[in-house]
């Protein structure tokens, strides 16, 4: 009976198989651009080197680099109507705790991308859109509500969710994911050389923000593009003093001080620079 | 050795009737016994992502008294959670690697699986996700996730034990999942208060029935430890003067109301979890029970409904032989029932 059936099954997989064929070469000419994000490091305006042991000025006081990760999600083009476009990836239903701490499943579907510069990596596709006229990106900084409250340990592997086995992304407790997480090496006693570890690990709620970028563009005739935004690392930390020994651990809660002068500064040390053909591709 | 022997015939057992099982996959002959619960008990609630089954509960066992799991292999979750004091430490503070101590006692794993946030102040949200708590603490296990991993996929034995239990290899997921399953089979067996409250009068002496009346009169602690685990799903402030900067339930929610309240523990085996309080800081039940018959010591955050009691040292002394017979006659863990 199981093997009839079986059996049965194949030529249909096979029609399916040929009919999804058909759809993406119709779809894919002209019709729909493939967006890539391209998030470029930079320190002062210049590369941000993803060799760690590089030294930076910031403001005076010479420092280094060993994390500069950052979460992004409910990434958005807004299209000359005024509408919006999200993405979204393979969806994932995982455990997670309601506002009022009941156990539930949430399944999140939205393409999120967990930023890692520190690795090298610049570049995160996002999907398809339709072809047509842009006007702005959108996305925040961070995890947002009840995505910001599921059980890390239960995320698969491969997703940008899951608890990362690399460095922390999120706190063992309800504080959820770390939004922002750079830390390095601090020059404590001003030989130039750093040599102090500092730590500045964003996350919660307060920290939750919306980045805003306005720029016409068109996806008529683009197969693939590149939405290329610059993340300056220097504008991020400028309101920082890391020569001042308690501003040099900062994960939110425990320096609200420092957390503050870092979180009013991710909007702005996020610049929208183009959006070009594509370069190469992402993963 | 007597207790690995009990493990062995209890796993024989367990595989016999796997063996025997002939309703298919989704019933799995050995998940009700491994979280049935005495009279009077609610059924122990498990996350449907992560049911119980003997072959977890074996694993997380074997992983849970494993100090494979601490960055110098000297320290396993058992270090801390003694099973022989109800999975407590009798020390104030925990000891983890290379020596060092945090701020806080543990608590009991008894009856884990009731609770609805873990930690003193409620900080973790899941029984899987706690355990990256002690698992990457500088002051506990310190691990590298990644070296840990490596560890025991490069174990034959853990590979194994993971893929009979998960049919996959060590995840993050899979080692949280079977460390969890285990401590949801950390359960109480019934104690003689149980049987006083299902019926049997002369289960608990006079002394001890005049301990249970105070307990829930005159001295009001069942305001806050209630129900069957003599527990409270709240975060209160019990009075205690505040120590070690620790804002308990505020360090989490940054909610001024919540400062220095601590989850409400249950009262089960409590002869046998002390020292007493987050920290560890009341050595005996005599302490406990001064503290609260003074009122508390006025503390800032201070629940109001701890006030002066002025109870008698033998009103005293009769609660403390009431709260000795919320002993469990046994404690049941993962496959030995
Ligand atoms: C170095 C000692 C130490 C080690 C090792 C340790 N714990 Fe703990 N455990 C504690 C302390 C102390 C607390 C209380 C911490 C707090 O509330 O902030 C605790 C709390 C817990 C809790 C929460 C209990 C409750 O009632 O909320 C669970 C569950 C737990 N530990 C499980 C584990 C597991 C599983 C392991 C091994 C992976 C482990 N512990 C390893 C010391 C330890
Ligand atoms: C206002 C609520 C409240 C009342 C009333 C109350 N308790 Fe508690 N109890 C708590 C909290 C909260 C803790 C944990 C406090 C901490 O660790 O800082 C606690 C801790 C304890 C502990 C320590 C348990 C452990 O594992 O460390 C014992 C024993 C105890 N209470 C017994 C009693 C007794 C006996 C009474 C009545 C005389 C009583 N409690 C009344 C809230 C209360």
């Amino acid at each position: 009976m199981k093997a009839f059936s079986t059996l049965l099954l194949l030529p249909l997989f096979v029609v399916a198989l040929l009919l999804t064929g058909c759809d993406s070469t119709v779809t894919g000419e002209g019709e729909t651009t493939t967006v890539t994000l391209f998030l470029q490091p930079v320190f002062d305006g210049a590369p941000l080197s993803s060799d760690l042991s590089t030294v930076y000025d910031l403001n005076g006081t010479a420092i280094s680099f060993t994390s500069a990760r950052m979460y992004i999600s409910e990434i958005e083009l807004v299209k000359a109507d005024g509408s919006t476009v999200p993405f979204e990836t393979e969806p994932i239903t995982v455990p997670a705790k309601d506002a009022n701490d009941n156990d539930i499943t949430h399944t999140v579907t939205d393409k999120i991308v967990l930023v890692k510069h520190d690795l090298g990596t610049h570049k995160y596709v996002l999907g398809d859109v339709e072809s047509g006229e842009y006007t702005g990106v959108r996305y925040k900084v961070g995890i947002a509500g009840t995505t910001n409250r599921v059980d890390a340990s239960q995320v698969p592997a491969n997703h940008p969710l899951a608890k990362q086995t690399d460095r922390n992304n999120h706190w063992s407790w309800s504080a959820g994911y770390q939004f922002v997480r750079v830390d390095g090496l601090v020059d404590s006693d001003s030989d130039g050389t750093p040599d102090e570890v500092w730590e500045t690990h964003l996350g919660t709620a307060n920290f939750l923000t919306d980045v805003e970028s306005s720029l016409d563009f068109d996806l008529t005739d683009e197969e693939a593009v590149d939405v290329h935004i610059m993340l300056d690392y220097k504008s991020l930390m400028q309101d920082v003093d890391l020569s001042d020994p308690d501003q040099r651990l900062c994960h939110t809660a425990d320096n609200l001080p420092v957390a503050n002068k870092v979180g009013s500064r991710i909007s702005s040390s996020l610049m929208l620079h183009g959006v070009h053909e594509s370069t190469g591709s992402g993963h | 050795m007597r207790h690995h022997l009990y493990k062995s015939i209890a796993l024989i057992l367990v595989i016999l009737f796997a063996g025997c099982e002939i309703l298919g996959p989704d019933s799995d002959p050995g998940e009700e016994n491994l979280i049935s619960v005495p009279e009077g008990f609610a059924p122990i609630p498990i996350p449907t992502h992560n049911p119980v089954t003997p072959a977890k509960v074996e694993l997380g066992e074997r992983l849970f008294f494993d100090p494979v799991l601490s960055r110098d292999g000297t320290v396993s979750c058992a270090s801390c959670h003694f099973p022989e004091v109800a999975f407590a430490d009798p020390r104030t503070l925990s000891v983890g690697v290379d020596g060092k101590t945090g701020l806080r006692n543990s608590p009991t794993l008894v009856n884990i699986a009731y609770q609805k946030l873990f930690f003193w102040d409620g900080g973790a949200l899941t029984l899987e996700n706690q355990i990256f708590g002690p698992l990457q603490d500088p002051n506990e296990m310190d691990a590298d996730l990644n070296e840990i991993l490596q560890r025991l996929n490069d174990d034959a034995s853990y590979v194994e034990g993971f893929s009979a239990a998960f049919d996959d290899v060590p995840t993050l997921q899979t080692l949280t999942q079977a460390i969890a399953a285990f401590e949801r089979t950390i359960r109480s067996g019934g104690s003689r208060y149980d049987e006083y409250i299902n019926g049997d009068a002369s289960a608990l002496s006079a002394q001890e029935i005049r301990g249970l009346d105070l307990f829930n009169g005159k001295a009001g602690c069942n305001t806050c430890h209630s129900g069957f685990l003599l527990a409270s799903d709240t975060f209160e402030n019990n009075g205690l003067e505040f120590a070690n900067s620790d804002s308990g339930r505020a360090r989490i929610t940054q909610d001024p109301n919540d400062f220095a309240k601590f989850k409400v523990p249950s009262l089960r085996n409590v002869v046998m979890t002390g020292p007493f309080m987050h920290d560890g800081r009341l050595a005996s039940l005599e302490a406990v029970l001064d503290h609260y018959n003074a009122g508390g010591t006025g503390s800032r955050g201070q629940n109001p409904v701890i006030v002066p009691l002025g109870l008698t040292d033998d009103e005293k002394n009769d609660i403390i032989a009431f709260l000795g017979a919320l002993s469990d006659e046994s404690i049941m863990i993962g496959l030995e029932q």
